[in-house]
């Protein structure tokens, strides 16, 4: 007779054996192979957005969903960036006082917003409050804004208390909500901040209907898109959270996305020669440099930083670590961006040897540089920079940091305890000369003055431009301001990056839209074969 | 528990850097960052925050999270299912694996059989997860299509009503029969990446615990019974030998909890490890501070289960009580 122990014991291996037959064999084949819904656009990204609210994000993330769920006031024409392209998108059309103080927008009329309500005055000037009372994102662009009031039910007059050319260009980025809804949904007094956190009330041509945190979030067509739907247009997106570059490639090459943001270079290049992929190459807005501490010895003499400019391996950099995927910076203006031009940035160590002979410079040196951990690209450079600089008697102390640590050491109140040089990018978000050149060299904005930058003649150029609306003289006062910036070289300027998107060939209808950069895409005019 | 909410509390609080600064971005003016500094409560004395934290720990409320501007209940509600439906699966599969493994291993002590096992044991322990990970999505998505490689569920699939949060046991007990097929099948790779970094340490000390009780006298005296090898080992080896297998088990469970983030990245599954890691990187200490809070009472938890199972096997264990 079999004990109780040894009859337990042979079900458990029984129950074991059908487990793992089940698991190895249960599953049946061609799962995960591919969408049974043709119509549906996925997309394997990295990141989720934090919040569907507009007020709060501004990163790309937040730039992904916004762009399908809300429109602006006014926005760019597909392909373009400039002021002179700009038209109405909530707004028919708008007018600018003389005095450049005051823009009346009217708006469009029969455009609703996903929760059935209809646009009005009211929900323009809701928004803004909104924006300007949250204090976050994308409201530093409101920071001219004295007040924004309703005159009438379909027209909107936003005064400013200053003048600023560039007022109209950061518009795009400022997104409407439903007034009703931010009513509704308002708990003490916080603005539907927690409403908007899963929820959204926009008026684009895609709302959301699913957000799992941290797996996905879907979107559907609006049916009462102003626009309309004729044509072809995506019915559905599925925006899938795929935090690893080579699971993306697994799952595009399988079948299961249509759209890859974080491929890395290698795969890409290979992809690129597949029939299978479109692999994209645009350059972007987005600048990678190494700030450099000007106030730091040996750093706070500028033949020192100019050596410095000459010894970066501008072309290694980017052909062998990056493959190609990326172009030689020409200072510090990024393409397709007014002002951008002049010549390439190039290796040159013998002119580095020079200007540091110049420079009084006797070595051997210890500069301390920091980057970002993940970015592979980012140590590379430094990697190649330390080679090169190590036969002039300059060594680099490389560190890579989480972002927070690295903020933390770049605000450090005391500018010699600050690094030596700081791996850094930036993208400017809209295309103004001031959202570049005052956002990163002004002594008055936190961005490089945080390292110590900072040059009177710079600072009375930029707030010269940004008191005319002349186009000429403001274009001029910049040219002035670059080339003075150019002279100092507060930074190493390395790479360009281009758009690195990875498509099915089955996607139709992608353009590439400098305003939004490497991260988001217009989805409207996007169609699946 | 005042321990460990002290200690996660402190250590959050002295990490080299400014989480208002982190959470308000590159190009935010001082007073943005100030009101990030008043909405995460920074702004207060230590004594107050900590005061305050444990007022708010009180009523089940951990915090919000300055990343994702979300309750860290509502997140790690979310996120901690997703681990523990991985790691319940991933244990069992090594230990239906292992524990036979280990057996089959101290019978054959010497013999082929042993040295085969012993081989495909350290072969195990030696294979990189992240490379194992891989090759798993690899071979049984991109080329044999029989696994799906990332993520809980598809996405055309309803995601199962919540009762326990483990997709599994939701879809099951409400029926929805194509959200379990879904989910057993994503949960596969994952698991048995998982399983396969804990199986050899099932086998090893199995195979020990085996070994050493299949040379003790009352074994010898069993077999000079008469009893059929089977007897004596299921009836005299076996359950001496659960305890130590038993304590690995508990370990493993630990070992498993906190050890899924490659797993988690690689398969994009939402997870703890995956968030933690995010958190961390993010300084977002709010978050921080209830994972090592909810992980501590996971592990206080796992050895209380461990502790009555020595009694529940061990009557040694039973009559000492």
């Amino acid at each position: 007779m079999e004990t109780r122990g040894k009859r337990i014991f042979k079900a458990a291996a029984l129950g074991g054996v059908v487990f793992l037959v089940f698991t190895l064999f249960g599953a049946y084949p061609g799962t995960g192979r591919a969408a049974p819904d043709t119509s549906t656009f996925v997309v394997l990204t990295r990141n989720q957005p934090r919040a569907l609210d507009p007020a709060i994000g501004s990163d790309y993330p937040h730039r992904k969903i916004f762009v399908a769920v809300y429109e602006p006031l006014v926005e760019h024409k597909l392909g373009t960036a400039d002021a002179e392209n700009l038209q109405g998108a909530l707004a028919e059309s708008w007018s600018i006082s003389p005095d450049g103080l005051k823009y009346t927008f009217r708006l469009r009329r029969g455009v609703r917003f996903h929760d059935g309500t209809t646009l009005d005055a009211e929900d323009v000037v809701v928004s803004f409050d909104r924006m300007r009372k949250i204090n976050l994102g994308y409201s530093y662009i409101l920071t001219p804004v004295r007040e924004v009031r309703a005159v009438g039910a379909m027209a909107v007059e936003i005064s400013l208390t200053q003048l600023t050319p560039g007022f109209l260009l950061g518009l795009p980025l400022i997104q409407i909500v439903s007034a009703d809804a931010v009513r509704k949904n308002e708990r003490e007094g916080d603005l539907a901040q927690g409403w908007f956190r899963r929820n959204e009330a926009g008026t684009g041509p895609y709302t959301v209907t699913e957000f799992v945190i941290g797996e996905r979030i879907v979107l559907e067509r609006f049916g009462e898109y102003w626009r309309g739907s004729s044509g072809c247009h995506l019915s559905r997106m599925v925006f899938r959270v795929v935090p690893e570059a080579v699971t993306q490639r697994v799952l595009i090459e399988g079948g299961e996305g249509d759209w890859a943001d974080s491929i890395e270079s290698d795969d890409l290049v290979a992809m690129a020669k597949s029939p299978k992929f479109i692999v994209t190459s645009e350059p972007t807005w987005y600048l990678s440099y190494l700030m450099m501490n000007t106030k730091r010895p040996p750093l706070d003499n500028k033949l020192v930083r100019r050596a410095l400019r000459y010894a970066f391996p501008y072309r290694r950099l980017i052909f062998d670590a990056m493959r190609g995927r990326g172009i030689v910076p020409r200072g510090l203006i990024p393409p397709n961006f007014p002002g951008w031009g002049g010549p390439e940035e190039v290796t040159d160590l013998s002119a580095t040897r020079r200007l540091l002979q110049q420079a009084g410079f006797s070595g051997p040196a210890k500069l301390d540089l920091i980057y970002f951990t993940p970015f592979a690209f980012n140590r590379a450079g430094a990697e190649l920079l330390d080679a090169n600089l190590r036969n002039l008697g300059i060594q680099l102390e490389l560190r890579g940091l989480p972002f927070p640590t690295m903020l933390d050491l770049m605000t450090n109140p005391d500018p010699l305890k600050r690094p030596h040089l700081s791996y850094f990018a930036s993208t400017p978000e809209y295309a103004d000369p001031d959202d570049l050149v005052f956002k990163t060299f002004s002594s008055r904005s936190p961005h490089w003055s945080r390292i110590g930058y900072s040059n009177a003649e710079v600072d009375r150029f930029v707030d010269a431009a940004r008191r005319t609306t002349d186009q000429i003289q403001r274009a001029e006062l910049y040219r002035n301001a670059v080339r003075i910036i150019n002279d100092d070289s507060p930074a190493i300027y390395t790479v360009v990056r281009l758009t690195d998107h990875v498509f099915s060939s089955r996607v139709q209808g992608w353009v590439y839209h400098p305003p939004f950069g490497g991260g988001a895409i217009p989805y409207y005019n996007l169609c699946l074969r | 528990m005042i321990g460990i909410t002290s200690l996660t509390f402190l250590v959050s609080h002295v990490i080299p850097a400014d989480p208002a600064r982190a959470a308000a971005g590159l190009d935010a003016r001082e007073e943005q960052v100030k009101r990030m500094r008043e909405i995460m409560g920074l702004d207060r004395p230590l004594y107050e925050q900590y005061v305050l934290y444990l007022m708010a720990l009180a009523r089940g409320d951990l915090g919000i999270s300055a990343r994702s501007m979300r309750p860290v209940r509502e997140e790690i509600g979310r996120f901690f299912p997703a681990t523990a439906e991985l790691v319940l699966l991933a244990l069992l599969l090594a230990a239906a694996l292992g524990i036979p493994l280990g057996v089959a291993s101290a019978i054959h002590r010497g013999r082929p059989m042993d040295r085969i096992i012993q081989g495909l044991v350290l072969t195990g322990m030696a294979l990189p997860t992240f490379w194992l990970a891989l090759l798993l999505q690899l071979v049984f998505f991109r080329y044999l299509g029989l696994f799906p490689a990332e993520g809980r569920l598809d996405f055309w699939v309803p995601t199962p009503p919540r009762i326990s949060g483990l997709y599994v046991v939701d879809s099951a007990l409400t029926g929805n029969w194509p959200t379990l097929v879904s989910t057993i099948q994503h949960i596969m790779l994952p698991a048995w990446t998982l399983s396969l970094t804990a199986l050899p340490n099932f086998a090893r000390i199995t195979h020990r615990s085996v070994a050493s009780i299949l040379a003790e006298d009352y074994v010898r005296t069993a077999r000079s019974k008469g009893l059929t090898e089977r007897t004596v080992l299921y009836r005299h080896v076996l359950r001496n030998a659960a305890v130590p297998i038993i304590t690995i088990g508990g370990l493993q469970t630990g070992w498993l909890l906190s050890g899924t983030v490659v797993v988690e990245v690689v398969f994009s599954w939402p997870g703890m490890g995956r968030y933690a890691v995010e958190a961390i990187s993010f300084l977002d200490f709010q978050t921080i501070m209830g994972i090592a809070l909810v992980m501590a009472l996971v592990f206080l938890a796992i050895n209380l289960v461990v502790d009555a199972l020595y009694v529940a096997v061990d009557p040694r264990v039973r009559n000492r009580e």
